[in-house]
């Protein structure tokens, strides 16, 4: 095998090993981020706890009708900030 | 008569070729479709601008002296497109991590932390990178073609469907490449709309484009201003060539998020993107100029971009179809698409083929997150090219 080919092949393992393992590794890190932050003394500290779920399904409507707009509100170039998704209607 | 005829032969118009002809005409092309069907006019417009300034010839604008770019003499003689592409793409590569910052900015984390699994969708739609690179090193084989590995991780990284991280790995591995594998990466983002739908239909059944995916569950407003210091914490230290993608985009996350900085964050979104895509886009629509891109090279990339991008949207579709097999809430496989990047015009793709097949299926919250993990996982692969080529 030619040192070119050789440099191909590391590349593609490498590329292929890194990209999965990290967003694996992420994948753990948020399960455990969302695990601890639920966790009833973090939420009550942090303030989370206070928050009110509105409806699932509805929340789901309205932050796609939210994305949709901060979408076209971007492409227009009259702001866009997906932050304002959050200050949607639920 | 002969001071006259010395300046016709520095006229533009003496030096001008077919070549330069046909590429004014594809300049002309991108404004129409920007300015009169209003598809990404603000990619579109300054690039179809570019490209018309790089094929007027002579012109001083685009030019960059040659000799020692450094020389203050040099730089007086250069113009500032010229200039613009050295010193802040091939040479420091600023710009792509200026726009990574105001992309982070308008990013949201919560569809990923709703759903983490989402980011695997992300790492499989990353697929196509590698079909490309394979692709590229395998045309070789083919009279007229001579691709370096450096060359083929370029090319590949236009399957990640990210302009400014395309721009960012050829800036580094193959500056001679950048201005057409920019322009073809954004042309198959443009394109989204058309590319990935046969596909998707192709390869999901009516009953799974039509899945309801459960609501995203609540998102806790710290666990989203952590998340960005972490995802930058981590990818640094593993792949500190991602680091000025990765970085930037964390920072300017961290700055809307917050809540605290609200002028940072509209600057970066706002004032900061928009000042970088106007030099970003037109300069490197300035490369593509006929004596850099009328060759049979240049199809190549065009095909192998194409191959890469519909290579990383059936690994996405195919990861969420294996995903079903594990997973007790159902994945609609639409989702998966969405892993190329293309923020957020992949998002919205999936969006609308599932509202195609159940109008009450809102999947847009549900693509962002592979949506937003494939503009890491692109920029992870990105790095990892980089740190083991250079």
């Amino acid at each position: 095998m030619t040192s070119e080919l050789e440099e191909a092949v590391e590349l593609t393992v490498g590329g292929l090993a890194t990209v999965f393992s990290l967003l694996v590794l992420l994948v753990i890190l948020l399960v455990l981020l969302r695990w601890f932050f639920a966790w009833g003394p973090v939420s009550r500290w942090t303030g989370d706890a206070s928050v009110p779920d509105p409806d699932p399904a509805q929340r789901d409507r309205a932050l796609a009708s939210a994305i949709g707009v901060t979408i076209a509100l971007a492409e227009s170039g009259r702001g866009g900030q997906v932050e304002k998704v959050e200050k949607a209607p639920a | 008569m002969p001071d006259l005829n010395d300046y016709f032969r520095d006229t533009g118009i003496y030096h001008l070729e077919w070549g330069n002809v046909l590429l004014l005409l594809l300049g002309l092309g991108f404004i129409f479709v920007a300015v009169a069907r209003k598809k990404e006019p603000y990619v579109l417009l300054p690039i179809g601008l570019g490209i018309i300034l790089g094929n007027l010839p002579e012109n001083t604008l685009t030019q960059l002296a040659t000799g020692d770019p450094l020389d203050a003499g040099a730089i007086q003689e250069s113009g500032i497109l010229g200039l613009t592409f050295h010193f802040a793409l091939s040479f420091w590569n600023v710009l792509p991590p200026l726009i990574f910052l105001g992309l982070g900015a308008m990013t949201d984390f919560g569809p990923i932390l709703a759903n983490p699994k989402s980011l695997l969708l992300g790492a499989a739609a990353q697929i196509g990178i590698f079909v490309a690179f394979w692709g590229a090193l395998g045309l070789n084989l083919a009279p007229g073609f001579d691709f370096t590995n450096k060359d083929a991780a370029a090319i590949s990284i236009i399957g990640g469907a990210d302009g400014p991280t395309t721009i960012f790995a050829s800036a580094v591995l193959a500056p001679d490449l950048l201005g057409r594998t920019a322009v073809v990466a954004y042309s198959y983002m443009a394109g989204v709309v058309f590319i990935q739908p046969p596909i998707m239909r192709l390869l999901t059944t009516r009953a799974e484009r039509e899945i309801v995916m459960r609501p995203a569950a609540q998102v806790s407003r710290t666990g989203k201003l952590v998340f960005p210091v972490l995802l930058m914490v981590v990818v640094i230290l593993l792949v500190p060539e991602a680091a000025p993608l990765i970085g930037m985009f964390a920072i300017g996350n961290v700055f809307a998020e917050s809540g605290v900085v609200p002028r940072l964050s509209q600057s970066a979104s706002n004032e900061v993107l928009n000042v970088v895509t106007i030099f970003l886009m037109i300069a490197v629509g300035a490369q593509v100029s006929a004596d850099k891109v009328l060759e049979l090279e240049t199809l190549a990339i065009l095909g192998l971009g194409l191959v890469a991008f519909a290579c990383g949207t059936v690994g996405g579709l195919l990861a969420a179809k294996v995903m079903n097999l594990v997973v007790k809430d159902k994945v609609n496989p639409l989702i998966g698409s969405a892993g190329v990047s293309a923020v957020p015009m992949a998002a919205r793709t999936s969006h609308m083929l599932g509202q195609e097949a159940n109008p009450n299926n809102f999947l847009l919250p549900h693509a962002m997150g592979p949506n937003v993990a494939g503009v890491i996982g692109s920029a992870v692969v990105a790095g990892v090219f980089i740190s083991l080529l250079s």
